[in-house]
């Protein structure tokens, strides 16, 4: 063997050792998408909202789409950085895994499922997450609830993180007072130690208590705005109120999803990959980052 | 029951002590009155300028409205000679103070110099009354 070809084969390896990490995971397969970046197949994983990638080839194209909505056994490796490699995919043997004990659909509703946020112990964790959420710095380009949606997607897919949103409205009284364009704003939320921080970072540079976040946009710290379950709080009283805040689970998209809780009864505890679709594009490079959330359906405008 | 009706009493009560405005909305624009001052025929002239929040609240959650208001008097006599002018534009506001308490009123307004305003629940300025020349000149409308 040439002694180039062995170094490379040497390091090569290295390399792979140093950061691959094989895996596996029991989960239901909700959406198989052909890559058009790169010669792969996109399998999304339904139980941690990851896409798993395998070789794109007509055959096995076919058995990956077979597989869709099936619960199955997943065997993966984790290459350099957080790519997700398909090494096997099989449908789970009946009484493997028990989707009453293990939350096997994180896009489907699921009347057992609990959103409470996760509790973190130390600000240093939350502020790296904050870090390293994916900012353009474009407030231009998307809006508010699709920056909140993906960060949200991403903390919960790529850490395991249970995150709330919350929103602020504005009543009709303080937009038309205060000239002001937006009638709503949204961000994620966690907790650290009990208390609560928002993570805007398109507004801010660090995890801010929910006091700070409401105060820079009341342009006031003498505004209270009431906190309110109901949507119809908000909704009915639009003059002697400027400001309402609402904590909803993270899934919860636009302001509408939200308004269909409260009148007309339909939860959310899961994601919807249309949403999501139309989430990504939020952010320069979404076709990269986010390929495999796409429907294959035209992106929903809203 | 007895005691559950002392219990509906006393929940309806501490109810009654919630203060709760409707955030009634001035109108914008100008009025005007005729009235006496001096015995000179004069006329008052309201303009509400500006309507913004005041941003801040009371005890109960209510925020109140800040109004730039200007109140001019115009008046004269021929056969005397004699002129009523009077011009001023100031901020009112609806925080009263209510029993050393601030209080958010839907209908009364106080101005910066001790001027007050009364509104209608339709947002029509009712009555306004200012100092001039020693005196308080109301403005019925």
């Amino acid at each position: 063997m040439p002694k180039k070809l062995l170094l490379s084969v040497c390091a090569s390896a290295l390399l792979f050792n140093g950061v691959a990490k094989a895996d596996e995971i029991f989960t239901t397969v909700f959406n198989v998408f052909e890559s058009k970046k790169s010669e792969t197949i996109l399998v999304l994983s339904a139980a941690d909202g990851r896409v798993y990638k395998t070789f794109k080839s007509e055959e096995n194209l076919k058995r990956m789409k077979s597989l869709v909505g099936q619960i199955v056994r997943l065997d993966y490796t984790v290459v350099q950085g957080d790519e997700a490699r398909i090494n096997a995919i099989r449908p789970a043997v009946p009484g493997e895994v028990d989707p009453k004990v293990v939350d096997l659909n994180h896009f489907r509703y699921n009347e057992l499922r609990l959103v409470a946020p996760t509790d973190f112990q130390s600000m240093e964790e939350v502020e790296n997450i904050f870090d390293n959420f994916l900012n353009d710095g474009d407030k231009g380009r998307s809006e508010c609830f699709k920056r909140a949606h993906i960060w949200s997607y991403d903390m919960w897919s790529k850490l395991n993180v249970t995150s709330e949103k919350i929103f602020i409205f504005w009543t009709k009284r303080f937009s038309l007072l205060e000239d002001y364009e937006w009638w709503f704003h949204v961000a994620p939320m966690v907790k650290v130690n009990g208390t609560e921080y928002v993570l805007d970072s398109t507004f801010f540079k660090k995890p801010v208590t929910v006091e700070t976040w409401r105060n820079y946009f009341m342009k006031s710290d003498k505004i209270t705005c009431p906190i309110v379950d109901k949507y119809q709080d908000y909704e009915s009283h639009q003059w002697n109120r400027l400001c309402y805040l609402m904590k909803v689970p993270m899934h919860y998209f636009r302001p509408y999803d939200i308004e269909d809780r409260d009148k007309k009864g339909i939860e959310r505890n899961h994601w919807v990959l249309d949403e999501l679709q139309d989430a990504r594009r939020s952010f320069w490079g979404w076709d990269k980052k986010y390929e495999g959330l796409d429907s294959g359906k035209p992106t929903k405008k809203h | 029951m007895k005691k559950l009706i002392i219990a509906l009493v006393a929940l309806s009560s501490m109810t009654a002590f919630a203060h709760e405005i409707k955030g009634t909305l001035i109108l914008k624009g100008s009025l005007k009155s005729k009235i006496v001052v001096n015995n000179i025929k004069t006329t008052c002239k309201i303009k509400i300028e500006k309507v913004k929040n005041l941003l801040e609240e009371d005890a109960y959650g209510n925020p109140g409205y800040d109004v730039k208001t200007n109140i001019s008097l115009d008046g004269s006599d021929s056969k005397t000679s004699k002129k009523v002018k009077y011009s001023k534009t100031q901020q009112f506001n609806n925080m009263l103070t209510v029993n050393g308490q601030k209080k958010v009123s839907d209908f009364d307004y106080l101005g910066e110099d001790g001027s007050t305003m009364k509104i209608d629940p339709n947002g029509r300025i009712k009555k306004v009354t200012f100092p001039f020349e020693g005196k308080n000149i109301t403005c019925s409308f």
